[in-house]
């Protein structure tokens, strides 16, 4: 069947059958058969040496990557879980954060004021009782009824 | 498989040899150093031989040529099988002559395509007794061919070399150097064409 197709490159103006049949006319394959006995010039041994280290640097290299990236991958990981970590105590809300509760001027109030019912609680008691003992001992004492023994006994 | 002797049987196309191909090739993915050495083997002369036809400077070729393997050797994991390993490191080999030729920013010397379409029409073809394939072209020949060659346009150049001298499908080449079939076989026409308008002379002397 023939094509109608026209090949209008490099300036050529013939339809692809009719370029066909030249392509197999008796004078392209005459010069086709020419390039093809043109022989190659072989590589010198320099050449392959070059090329054999150049071969087994690309093999070490990836080998280094790779181990690189066995290493890198967990630290990488570590790093970023650290990171997040970091991340989410920086962003918690104040009234938890006990560095500023630490700090805040209510606290120090707190623990004066315990320290100096601390102190005089000692005076009364002495050392050895907590606040706590000496306020039920007191009421204990102040509800005991003395009777003729005990008068006694004094 | 013996990889020793499916490489020396690369360059020709049987189902053997198919087989052989894909044994090395698997090899070849998984960085196997010594089944790329005998796909080195069977194709660096032809790599080198297109790659020096196309560069003018031969260490330039040289190193264009290693370029290509170790560009191979590196990216075999993305060689899908598609096409053969020969192919594939034609392509590569003429994508890096191309880039080359873009990095040089060298106007490559274009052959005037006015003249080369001026086809000897009288020109005799001795068939009957001068038979090309069956007969050594002498360094004579061999050197005319190569000077001829040399000025032709790279366009032209590049699909007389991947066809005529590699033997690759007009479809394989047309995909390799982006344009279609149409223009890869107008562009060999020429390219014969200029070849015989240079080696005319030299034709007929070793006619008569």
């Amino acid at each position: 069947m023939f094509e109608k197709k026209e090949v209008e490159m490099d300036g050529l103006d013939m339809t692809e059958k009719e370029l066909d049949l030249q392509l197999g006319s008796d004078a392209q394959q005459l010069i086709r058969q020419a390039v093809r006995g043109v022989s190659d010039e072989p590589v010198s041994m320099t050449w392959r040496s070059e090329l054999n280290q150049r071969v087994l640097a690309s093999i070490q290299t990836k080998q280094r990557k790779r181990r690189f990236a066995w290493i890198a991958s967990p630290t990488l990981g570590l790093g970023l879980a650290g990171a997040l970590a970091v991340l989410m105590m920086t962003n918690t809300s104040p009234g938890s954060d006990p560095i500023k509760l630490a700090s805040s001027s209510a606290l120090e109030e707190s623990l004066v004021a315990t320290h100096k019912d601390s102190v005089s609680y000692g005076d009364i008691t002495g050392v050895g009782l907590n606040p706590d003992e000496v306020v039920s001992k007191r009421s204990a004492a102040a509800s005991y009824e003395f009777g003729e023994v005990d008068f006694g006994s004094l | 498989m013996e990889l020793c002797i499916g490489a020396a049987r690369l360059s020709s196309g049987n189902q053997t040899d198919h087989a052989t191909e894909l044994a090395i090739v698997d090899r070849c993915r998984k960085q196997d150093y010594e089944a790329f050495g005998k796909l080195v083997d069977a194709y660096q002369n032809r790599v080198f031989g297109f790659i020096r036809r196309m560069v003018s400077n031969p260490d330039e070729a040289a190193d264009l040529t290693q370029d290509v393997f170790i560009r191979a050797f590196q990216s075999f994991h993305r060689f899908d099988g598609r096409c053969s390993v020969r192919t594939w490191l034609f392509r590569i080999a003429y994508n890096l002559c191309v880039d080359r030729a873009r990095k040089n920013a060298r106007s490559p010397s274009e052959v005037s395509l006015q003249g080369t379409t001026e086809i000897d029409e009288t020109f005799d073809v001795p068939d009957a007794r001068w038979q090309p394939d069956q007969i050594a072209l002498d360094s004579e020949m061999a050197t005319a061919i190569e000077s001829a060659i040399a000025t032709m346009s790279e366009k032209l150049r590049s699909v007389l070399l991947l066809h005529d001298k590699e033997d690759l499908p007009y479809e394989e080449i047309a995909q390799m150097v982006g344009v279609p079939v149409g223009t890869v076989k107008s562009r060999l026409f020429l390219a014969r064409a200029h070849l015989q308008q240079h080696l005319r002379n030299y034709l007929q002397a070793e006619v008569s």
